[in-house]
């Protein structure tokens, strides 16, 4: 398309998302229940004011604040659909992190268990999308978090999964805790392992190597020890615990590629030795092969290695589709163009 | 009778243009004593990539030119410019033919090049992806490699939290920063694959071809990121050795962050900025594009990407942040706004009082790449110096806030930056 014409279906499609922004505004505030804001007789007011205005001025930001009112009244409003209140949380609806009583508000209601806990939850995910790398925040951080540990330490919901991985997010100290003891006793963990781990490693994995030592070597959840192999990668005294689990056939692939990953990183030259008899293993799993030739081609061998010829030997050999793209990805044939 | 094309920029590694145009020149070499003016066809001749050519710069190009030769200078001046819309797939599928009119025997030369420009990673080819991944799994190194620094320009430590965001986030500023951001690391993804480009995620459309096994990867509520065994994203690794944990809140099949209005759609942010069409406006910290666009897909996820510390721990978040700036470049090519003197286009002009250099004002050179660490600056750099590149010289090692503001060099074409949009024209 030229240019020309590109600019004109542009200019086309904003006038008409100008348009469509009045009309919803317009909806927003026709339909609005205002019962919630009956009680304040001066924004009852501007709200009617502004149901006119809107038709003469075609600008929604000439009634921002009789929107901001509907959006305010219907939040807080028990009596109104979720889904209703849900949409005033919506990105750029209601000036959270920028308004000090806003903010504090919309806190309190996260921090209320009386509330349904689908409005808590998306609550506390626009707040946290609103305040993203936001500065001025003395004036409700404090509060903010104390209302993450209160949630955390009372409730035993999504909520409180919520605000813990928020409160390890924030590096604050005391969740960091609860997450470690809550590996260390089970009993008492306010998430899931799987949950600890991840939201630990928001941190480096500090001074937990040993439980996550015990859970790659057993747990009922795969998804839990793929995430302790991995949580090992930066812990030198688990190498040969991942070298046994990578050269443990009786353990799935999945484990074991976590396993090759991360002694990658400990030890290299422990990685590369097991390199060419697994890639060359027709015995040994397709999915590990794979992996394997995967990364080693990011270590950028020569043609002439022992890797190289390994990875040339499947690619001759191999009637394994997933092989056989790995092979042709490792030794491409503009390879030496690049 | 020999002729030879010599296009600005051309390297050992061949030749990568976008939609800003590029001078070239045809010489012609033993020339016939007594020959008048010889005419000299330009055609675009490649497979798949597509080239105007014209004589003016700011006059949009056609796919075939005649330039008039002088024996006495024997040299022809044009400049040559990927035709928007029609990029390349992959290397030299685009090609220049220069042929002499009417020459007995057909005296003619083709040069073989790459209309490179930063596409919609949901619409790249296999092979596409794959360099792609490559370069960035090289350029991650197991979190050891450049990437290691390119995270900490971004990483909020607690101490330097207040400082980082003030040279990064929360104002005018957040757009030409991020763009020299994402220019570093196109320029290191370069440096291992010159046929590479920063794709980006656009976040107000379903996305199916990114959040899948074979590229970004596919999340389910454990937070682990699925990647099949072919994609080099495997070793990606950042702090700790930790790999990719991200949580999607929408479908990554059939929804993106506009379904949960957590984003406002690429027609509402072009209409950012009131009838003035005003930066200031674009950048409002309570209705523009930092707060309505960005904060809002970085909180589509849970995990890395919603933490500005975190964020660039989940290779996605470049390709989210690349969307935002293209998203400036559009609403830039839409209401006109390269004049980096314009305080339409960016309005704090001039320099902050040293040694604040705050980084905000369009000749305030930028944290890290100036190196500066006093005033209100946080006390490191995790780099400084941002990478060259063998085709253009724009920005420079320091790059100031106004460098970035004229990325095609539209205005002026030292300021030209190297990289284009697929969905972002040169010409108007």
């Amino acid at each position: 398309m030229r240019e020309k014409q590109y600019r004109k279906k542009w200019l086309t499609k904003v006038k008409e998302a100008k348009v469509a922004a009045v009309e919803s505004a317009q909806s927003e505030l026709r339909n609005a229940d205002t019962r919630g804001v009956k009680a304040n007789a001066t924004q009852a007011k501007a709200i009617d004011k502004a149901r006119t205005t809107l038709n003469q001025t075609k600008s929604p930001k000439t009634v921002a604040g009789a929107l901001h009112a509907v959006r305010m009244a219907t939040l807080f409003d028990r009596d109104q659909p979720i889904d209703a209140r849900k949409a005033t949380l919506q990105i750029g609806m209601l000036p959270i992190g920028e308004s000090k009583s806003v903010t504090l508000r919309v806190l309190k209601l996260i921090g209320d268990p009386k509330q349904p806990e689908e409005l808590r939850l998306a609550a506390l995910q626009n707040f946290r999308a609103a305040t993203f790398a936001m500065r001025s925040t003395a004036e409700w951080r404090p509060t903010y978090l104390e209302t993450l540990r209160e949630i955390v330490r009372k409730e035993r919901n999504a909520v409180a999964d919520r605000a813990l991985h928020t409160l390890a997010q924030e590096k604050d100290g005391w969740a960091l805790e609860v997450l470690q003891s809550g590996l260390r006793e089970p009993k008492e963990a306010k998430v899931s392992q799987l949950r600890a781990i991840q939201y630990l490693s928001a941190e480096d994995h500090g001074n937990h190597f040993d439980v996550l030592r015990g859970l790659a070597r057993k747990n009922r959840s795969q998804k839990v020890r793929q995430e302790a192999i991995r949580g090992l990668a930066s812990d030198p005294q688990s190498r040969d615990l991942l070298l046994e689990i990578l050269q443990n056939r009786r353990e799935s692939p999945a484990i074991r590629q976590a396993a090759l990953l991360s002694l990658r990183i400990i030890d290299p030259d422990a990685y590369q030795q097991q390199a060419a008899s697994i890639i060359e293993d027709e015995g040994e799993s397709e999915s590990l092969r794979a992996a394997y030739i995967t990364t080693m081609r990011l270590e950028g061998h020569s043609a002439d290695s022992s890797y190289s010829q390994a990875v040339q030997k499947v690619q001759n050999e191999s009637s394994s589709k997933l092989l056989q793209k790995a092979a042709k990805l490792y030794l491409p044939p503009e390879a030496m163009e690049r | 009778l020999n002729i030879a094309i010599d296009v600005s920029g051309t390297t050992a590694d061949g030749l990568f243009l976008g939609w800003a145009p590029r001078p070239a020149k045809v010489t012609l070499s033993n020339i016939p004593a007594g020959s008048g003016p010889i005419s000299v066809e330009l055609s675009n001749s490649g497979s798949k990539g597509s080239l105007l050519f014209t004589g003016d710069r700011t006059v949009r190009g056609t796919s075939s030119l005649i330039l008039t030769v002088e024996p006495g200078v024997a040299e022809g001046a044009f400049f040559v410019a990927g035709e928007f819309g029609f990029p390349s797939a992959a290397k030299d599928d685009a090609a220049i033919t220069a042929s002499v009119i009417a020459a007995n025997p057909p005296v003619e030369v083709t040069q073989p090049l790459t209309v490179r420009v930063r596409k919609n990673a949901n619409k790249m080819t296999a092979q596409e992806v794959d360099r792609f991944l490559f370069a960035l799994a090289q350029v991650n190194d197991q979190g050891r490699g450049p990437f290691q620094a390119i995270r900490d320009m971004h990483r909020t430590s607690p101490a330097l939290v207040q400082a980082h965001t003030s040279q990064t986030f929360g104002g005018a500023h957040f757009l030409p920063w991020h763009r020299a951001y994402l220019l570093d690391l196109e320029r290191h993804l370069q440096s291992f694959d010159k046929t590479v480009f920063l794709p980006y995620w656009k976040f107000d459309e379903p996305a199916p071809g990114v959040f899948k096994p074979s590229f970004m990867g596919s999340t389910d509520n454990s937070g682990q990121v699925n990647l099949a065994d072919t994609n080099p994203l495997i070793a990606w690794r950042t702090e700790g050795g930790r790999g990719i944990i991200r949580f999607a809140t929408f479908n990554e099949r059939t929804e993106s962050p506009l379904d949960l209005q957590m984003v406002f759609a690429q027609s509402d942010v072009l209409n950012f900025g009131g009838t003035g069409r005003e930066y200031a406006g674009l950048t409002h910290r309570n209705n523009g594009i930092e707060r309505l666009s960005h904060n809002g897909a970085h909180g589509s996820f849970e995990f890395d990407l919603g933490d500005p510390a975190t964020a660039p721990r989940d290779p996605i978040f470049f390709l989210l942040h690349c969307n935002v700036d293209r998203l400036w470049a559009h609403w830039q090519w839409l209401w006109n706004r390269s004049n980096k003197t314009g305080v339409s286009t960016y309005p704090l002009q001039g320099k902050s009082p040293q040694p604040d250099n705050v980084g905000r004002l369009t000749l305030d050179t930028m944290w890290p790449w100036d190196g500066v660490v006093n005033g209100q600056r946080p006390s490191t750099v995790p780099r400084a110096g941002l990478p060259d590149s063998p085709t253009h010289a724009a920005p420079g090692p320091a790059p100031a806030v106004a460098s970035m503001i004229d990325y095609q060099g539209k205005l002026d074409p030292t300021d030209d930056l190297g990289f284009d949009y697929d969905d972002v024209p040169f010409w108007n």
